[in-house]
């Protein structure tokens, strides 16, 4: 007979007498059958609701070791994850490309146009070459991507026309010429350093810029801008560069602008138009002329017609 | 019930406290410490005479156990674990009463083997010094004697069959082992 059996109340005939002998020879046994005759209650519950409770913290204790483990190990995992996404994703690799495209703005310019445009095309075969097969479909370079090589020729002959422009021209001009010339140089290096870091976004993005920062090139024409813009000397200026525009159609673009208080082109609108292109040109060319002989403040209303 | 209690397996003691020390894994201590419950919870009423009292230091042992069982070399866990809840139920009384002293009984002390004297006792040098002891003990104590080990009498059956109390029975039972004892000692020249 077991203490359990004892203790439920079985202390008679042979079997008690053998624990009770026992108990004889075992202190613990002998001082646990002493307090349970000492405390009399329904001890057989209590037992029973102690083993469970040791059994089950032992077991929680376990588990939460677990839980423990497994928290760690899930956050490392998830920061090695993270980490790696970051390191290798495409974002990363612009991020990196806006940081050196920022070093590249910082250092001083003194290259000519020619040695910006000898640079570019060492630094694009460069690219080329260095780039893989498989990069070079999907993610570097696409059909828009490739365009500044095509603008390239053009950007040299602006850039070779204001050279000889140069000695041509009065002083003023010149100044000028290098001015645009520097800008260009800026744009052509800016260019470069996107084309050869970061491929198709900053590339396109790049093209677009300098596109817009030159002349225009619808024709081979070099275009000398005046010092100041009255209505008459813009309309001049605008037609002649325009002329080939809208063919042998007429073409009519009918604007008005506020001038500010630097005498400035601003708000410009549009009120008529029969071209798409002739109209973008217009408001490109106003957007970036020089000052207005007119009065700050003044509403200029203009319509351009050839 | 969120947990399944795992049914008591045959590992000794020895094996699942070894698993403990080895993996620090409370699982077989629970499972260990679960075994002796019954001892330790009767060892804790005896001693705290109140039945909440008792059961609370059961769960503060176990907490004590899981520090203790990694620092110490227990050879038998058992005689360990009387004297560890031992300690901590009187370590409890001194809190709650400073001036507790614990009485030492003779319960306390008569624990040694003793059964060897009058069981099996084919020597008829032993027999003769066991009549001529049991003759020299008081009424009540004989009539106890004989019930508990010649008559494999339960405490009891004896309350039942002379009318004393429990405590009585134990005690006349203790003493006059005690007596027996040391007169068969002398008697036998051991």
């Amino acid at each position: 007979m077991g203490l359990i059996e004892y203790i439920k109340g079985k202390r008679y005939g042979k079997d008690a007498n053998k624990l009770e002998r026992e108990s004889m020879e075992d202190a613990f046994l002998q001082e646990a059958l002493d307090g349970y005759d000492a405390v009399l209650s329904n001890h057989i519950d209590s037992i029973e609701r102690l083993q469970t409770e040791i059994t089950q913290k032992s077991i929680v204790k376990k588990q939460r070791q677990h839980i423990f483990y497994w928290s760690v190990a899930a956050g490392v995992v998830l920061v090695l994850g993270v980490g790696s996404m970051l390191i290798f994703s495409p974002l990363c690799e612009e991020l990196i490309a806006k940081n050196s495209q920022q070093s590249v703005e910082d250092t001083p310019i003194n290259n000519t146009g020619s040695e910006v445009s000898i640079q570019y095309d060492t630094l694009v075969k460069a690219k080329q070459d260095n780039v893989k097969p498989a990069e070079k479909k999907p993610l570097l370079l696409d059909e828009k991507a490739e365009k500044p090589k095509e603008v390239k020729p053009e950007e040299k002959k602006v850039l070779a026309k204001v050279e000889i422009t140069k000695d041509k021209k009065n002083v003023d001009t010149t100044r000028k010429a290098k001015v645009k010339s520097t800008q260009e140089q800026k744009i052509s290096s800016e260019r470069l350093a996107e084309v050869a870091l970061t491929g198709k976004t900053v590339a396109k993005a790049a093209h677009a810029k300098a596109v817009d920062a030159m002349p225009s090139i619808t024709e081979n024409v070099v275009f000398e801008t005046p010092k100041a813009f009255d209505k008459r000397t813009f309309k001049n200026y605008f037609v002649s560069r325009a002329k080939k525009m809208c063919g042998d159609s007429p073409c009519e673009v009918e604007v008005e602008f506020v001038l500010n208080n630097s005498q400035f082109p601003s708000g410009i609108k549009v009120k008529k138009t029969n071209s798409e292109e002739a109209t973008q040109e217009a408001i490109r060319v106003i957007s970036s002329s020089p000052q207005w002989t007119e009065k700050a403040g003044e509403r200029v209303k203009m319509k351009l017609k050839w | 019930m969120i947990f399944k209690l795992k049914k008591h397996s045959k590992e000794t003691d020895e094996e699942l406290l070894l698993r403990y020390k080895e993996t620090t894994d409370q699982e077989p201590l629970g499972e260990l410490y679960a075994r002796y419950i019954p001892l330790v919870y009767g060892l804790c009423l005896k001693y705290l005479k109140r039945q909440h009292e008792a059961e609370d230091a059961v769960m503060q042992l176990y907490e004590t156990l899981v520090d203790k069982c990694l620092k110490h070399d227990i050879a038998n866990f058992k005689s360990w674990l009387y004297t560890v809840a031992k300690n901590h139920c009187l370590q409890i009384l001194r809190k709650n009463n400073p001036t507790f002293f614990e009485e030492i009984s003779d319960k306390l002390v008569e624990v040694e083997p003793f059964m060897h004297l009058i069981v099996e006792t084919n020597d008829m040098e032993k027999e003769k010094a066991m009549e001529m002891c049991l003759e020299g003990l008081p009424k009540a104590q004989l009539r106890c004697i004989k019930s508990f080990f010649f008559e494999a009498c339960s405490y009891a059956d004896i309350v039942l069959m002379t009318g004393y109390s429990l405590q009585k029975v134990k005690s006349y039972i203790q003493n006059g082992k005690r007596n027996l004892k040391t007169c068969m000692i002398k008697a036998l020249h051991l």
